[in-house]
């Protein structure tokens, strides 16, 4: 590690890829600047202050633009321009798929401006992503081999659980499930191993990103649980599914079915045990790279995941010895 | 069923748990168990204390005693 950290390190390509985002909003006609500031200010988290945000809480990040300094320096890219050049492909791409999923849940009709902020920052992403490319043969397999996971994510989308009673936190299931974020995140990844003459790397990239985002996807599907009981997307979510199997309820599924399930040691233990072993596999993967930044980052996901099952197993346990003492004072 | 057994079930069974928490007078009176005016108030201030760290003070979808 070069010196004070795994974000800190990458304080000046973070600036400016900062710079480069600002003066993409200011290129944009003044009736889209402000909606692509919300974008990537609020929406994604690209513009707060001191610079390019990590993730929702600081240790994960959607994106993790970090991952392309990381992978940068595993695979001893040194030329500065294509590392910056990696991590704003990376965040190009996060905010234009962002921005077509939002548009595509508002309704093709509505909303168009979304759609045409999703073409810009596509349009910067491609730019972008074909300069890590020595080869335009490598930056078209590339791309075309993302497309078609854009695709397949598509057509799981439609029919989630299909016909079988998925085990929703099984490999099969989350594969499925968090091939978004793959389709996403790796052609700037595996642009870094062509620029950096590394190309036989591109399948241990693709595993590692497949492990993190299988264990990203629960991560996500716990936080977001509401929100997707709410916009009736529960057959997405490995979460509500485990509920559902677990309660097999005559109805639709509520809150209070799915706050009763969620203070089990049985679904907290399931969700976190696999969670932290798909990211103990990446973890694993990322070793092989002899990368001190992205072992030392794997390492505090899984800290952090693993005190985060203690708090809620304690806090699940204090909750129903409170509410056995209640009951047992009304019913003896 | 005894008031353990009764506390144990709700502490084991996610379902039951729901059931319980969403209409607990019918979910007692189902296993038997009939309160007066006053313990079904004691009995929603349990629940309410209970599921306050998940629903808030409102005490979110508990159903009132009639």
């Amino acid at each position: 590690m070069r010196g004070t950290g795994i974000y800190s390190d990458f304080d000046q390509e973070t600036a400016w890829i900062r710079r480069e985002i600002i003066r993409d909003i200011e290129s944009l006609p003044s009736s889209l600047r402000s909606r692509a500031k919300s974008y990537t200010i609020g929406r994604r988290r690209i513009l707060e202050q001191g610079g390019v945000h990590a993730g929702p809480d600081g240790s994960l990040g959607t994106p993790v633009i970090y991952a392309a300094f990381w992978f940068s320096d595993a695979l001893g890219l040194k030329n500065g321009r294509l590392r910056q050049l990696a991590g704003y492909s990376l965040v190009c791409t996060w905010v234009a798929a962002t921005l077509r999923d939002d548009h595509m849940d508002s309704g093709p009709a509505k909303d168009t401006w979304k759609a045409k902020l999703a073409k810009f920052w596509f349009e910067r992403y491609h730019e972008s992503l074909r300069e890590l490319f020595p080869t335009e043969q490598g930056f078209q397999h590339v791309v075309s081999s993302a497309e078609a996971e854009w695709r397949k994510y598509r057509k799981w989308q439609s029919n989630p659980t299909g016909s079988e009673n998925p085990h929703p936190f099984s490999e099969d299931f989350l594969k499925e499930s968090s091939r978004y974020y793959v389709a996403c995140s790796l052609p700037p990844l595996v642009g870094i191993a062509h620029a950096a003459g590394r190309n036989r790397d591109a399948p241990r990239i693709e595993r590692f990103l497949r492990m993190f985002s299988m264990g990203l996807r629960i991560v996500d599907d716990l936080m977001d649980w509401e929100e997707d009981l709410t916009a009736f997307q529960m057959n997405r979510s490995s979460v509500l599914i485990y509920v559902k199997n677990k309660m097999q309820p005559t109805g639709a599924l509520d809150r209070i079915d799915v706050l009763s399930c969620l203070q089990s040691d049985e679904l907290l233990n399931d969700a976190y045990g696999a969670m932290i072993g798909y990211f103990r596999k990446a973890w694993r993967t990322a070793e092989a790279f002899g990368s001190p930044y992205l072992v030392s980052f794997m390492q505090d996901v899984m800290e952090s995941q693993s005190k985060e099952r203690e708090s809620l197993l304690t806090h699940a346990t204090l909750a129903l010895s409170g509410l056995g003492q209640g009951l047992t004072k009304i019913l003896d | 069923m005894g008031a353990q057994r009764f506390v144990d079930k709700i502490q084991k069974d996610p379902k039951f748990r729901a059931d319980f928490v969403k209409d607990p007078i019918a979910a007692l009176a189902s296993e038997g168990i009939t309160l007066s005016a006053k313990d079904q108030q004691e009995l929603l201030k349990v629940i309410r204390e209970f599921m306050k760290p998940y629903v808030g003070d409102h005490g979110g979808e508990v159903k009132m005693v009639p």
